[in-house]
């Protein structure tokens, strides 16, 4: 797949090539402390409930008797 | 008896073409439509079969055309639509078999429109081919139809195919708006396999025998939703209801994550809604959504996750007032401090001069989307919101331990890279993502890496549902894992059951994410994809 092409790609028809990002990681750099990981943790629960309420399901009661003509 | 006739050919646009014969007799607004469509599509010639059978006619005939005493005939007209000049002796090489004179017909086949004796409702199932999409393909933001068949027609031994999704004029004789959406939504390329689809009146029957709102026929009572849901179990299929997330009424994001995931998964989706007649008295209107263009990639914060396809602008719908495939933009409307979402229609512009009639497009009002109704397969147990959800709390992690990692490594003077990534949704048969979806993924890694792969999907993961949920996590455009998840059981025990990691380190992120961030992640099994 060109430069081009991948570039423009959709997450359904890109492709799978090496990444620069993830090949560059360093395997041996220490962890963080576990004051800093409990933080972080915390803040991806907040992302993860703040990006999850547009999909909280809803009542259809109110729908179900509505007439389309 | 109905008397034999000869196969017409008539210039498109010309007195004869029935589209012109129809706008002049009834000014009817989707003959006026499909001409400006037709016309974009460089539609040429029109041949006309003047004596065609066509099963949906023929069963709103036997429920009810029959026992009128207007003596309306049981038989169809059916016009053929082709890009090029088409005449008698050009048809009969092709009947007679010349290649080459097939390959003509078949490359300049636009479609075709059953045309029923209704003086008022002629125009019966009507499918015809989208668009080019040059541009859109060019630029990143290809049109998506995945819901559309392919539709053949065989006229004197001649096989014409068509991709699209039919679409017709209501005919209150049988049906609401309502009974045609749901008619074009049972029509869907997800359900080739095993289900017959039913025709207009059958859809009508039933929905009187569950829940009659008065007479099945004239059915000019319309359909209530919960007669939609009860015509999809009857067919062996199960429905889906999501209603609005504010006030009834749908966010931008529920909207588009939602129609974009179940489009790409092969659903039309029929959305019920309130058509502004431009008079301040909005009525319940339904129509089916058969595809959108998809948005351009948006940014996403470091090591957060977004939803793809959050930003449709464009969707397409077969609407019973216009036609098939209408162009409506997605506009946000303020709401009491809240943001809702309308449809908007929005014709293209002419590409092929100027429209050749008025089109219905302009002044038609917009629809404000109150419930989406999905017909899916029963063997999909998984609701559509349980796998949004999933996708989330499944994928967060990898932008996040990613971000921390890259941010470990900063180099002086180098911008440190980008790590937000997109995460989508589908439903999809286990054997297509397999077959399809891997050798997408996989076509630019040697043979043996989709190989490898496949094998380990089908020898070293637990055996799989039928349709599974699949959540894709994508950073730059490039795929960094995939997460299966069976669609056999409960919401309550949705869990990944595999996830194909496209690069190593997406393995060694994990791992890393749950040894320092208080992580307990488990996708099950790793299928090595790289």
């Amino acid at each position: 797949m060109s430069d081009d092409k991948q570039a423009k790609a959709t997450i359904w028809t890109g492709a799978a090539t090496t990444s620069s990002v993830l090949a560059r990681l360093d395997k041996k750099a220490p962890l963080i402390s576990k004051l800093v990981a409990k933080k972080r943790a915390a803040q991806l629960r907040e992302r993860i409930k703040r990006d999850l309420v547009p999909f909280t399901p809803r009542s259809t009661a109110d729908s179900l008797r509505k007439l389309v003509k | 008896m109905h008397p034999a006739q000869p196969l017409r050919y008539v210039d498109f646009g010309s007195f004869k073409d029935p589209l012109v014969e129809i706008e002049r007799e009834v000014n009817a607004p989707q003959a006026q439509y499909l001409r400006c469509y037709l016309h974009d599509l460089r539609a040429v010639t029109v041949v006309i079969e003047p004596n065609y059978f066509d099963r949906d006619y023929l069963a709103e005939f036997a429920e009810f055309y029959a026992t009128t005493s207007a003596g309306y005939a049981n038989i169809c007209e059916r016009a053929h639509y082709f890009s090029i000049k088409v005449d008698r002796a050009l048809f009969r090489r092709a009947v007679g078999g010349n290649d080459k004179a097939i390959a003509e017909l078949q490359e300049a086949y636009l479609g075709h429109i059953v045309l029923r004796p209704l003086p008022r409702a002629r125009l019966g199932r009507t499918v015809v081919r989208a668009y080019p999409d040059d541009k859109g393909e060019a630029e990143g933001t290809p049109r998506v139809l995945s819901p559309r068949r392919t539709y053949e027609a065989h006229v004197a031994g001649l096989t014409l195919s068509v991709k699209g999704l039919a679409w017709q004029q209501q005919d209150s004789g049988v049906g609401s708006c309502a009974t045609v959406a749901l008619w074009s939504m049972l029509h869907a390329s997800a359900f080739d396999d095993h289900h017959a689809i039913s025709t207009t009146a059958e859809i009508t029957k039933v929905a009187a025998a569950v829940a009659g709102t008065g007479r099945a026929f004239p059915a000019d009572e319309g359909l209530r939703v919960e007669q939609m849901l009860e015509v999809i179990k009857r067919h062996d299929l199960a429905p889906v209801i999501i209603p609005g997330d504010v006030r009834g009424k749908f966010s931008r994001t529920r909207f588009s994550t939602l129609v974009a995931s179940f489009v790409r998964s092969g659903y039309p989706i029929l959305v019920n809604g309130d058509l502004d007649d431009g008079e301040g008295q909005p009525g319940g209107h339904a129509i089916c959504i058969v595809g959108f263009r998809s948005p351009t990639r948006a940014p996403v914060p470091d090591g957060e996750v977004a939803y793809d396809d959050a930003n449709v602008d464009i969707v397409y719908l077969h609407d019973d007032n216009l036609g098939p495939n209408a162009r409506f933009r997605v506009v946000e409307v303020e709401d009491e401090s809240e943001t809702t979402i309308d449809l908007k229609p929005e014709a293209p512009a002419p590409t092929n001069g100027n429209w050749p009639t008025t089109n219905p497009t302009e002044g038609y009002g917009t629809i404000t989307p109150t419930e989406l109704v999905v017909a899916v397969h029963q063997e999909l147990r998984t609701a559509p919101l349980a796998l949004q959800k999933a996708a989330m709390d499944w994928s967060a992690w990898l932008p996040d331990v990613l971000d921390l990692e890259t941010k470990k490594l900063k180099v002086k003077g180098e911008a440190p890279p980008k790590t937000g990534m997109l995460v989508g949704t589908r439903f999809l048969r286990l054997r297509d993502y397999l077959d399809q979806e891997l050798k997408t993924a996989l076509q630019a890694r040697p043979p043996r890496v989709l190989a490898d792969a496949r094998l380990q999907l089908w020898e070293k993961v637990s055996p799989m549902s039928l349709h599974i949920g699949l959540v894709r996590a994508s950073h730059d455009g490039m795929p960094m894992m995939d997460i299966l998840f069976d669609t056999s059981d409960s919401d309550r025990h949705l869990r990944p059951t595999a996830y194909v990691a496209y690069h190593e380190n997406v393995q060694w992120l994990l791992e890393r994410f749950n040894a320092q961030e208080v992580g307990n992640i488990d996708l099950g099994r790793l299928v090595r994809a790289w």
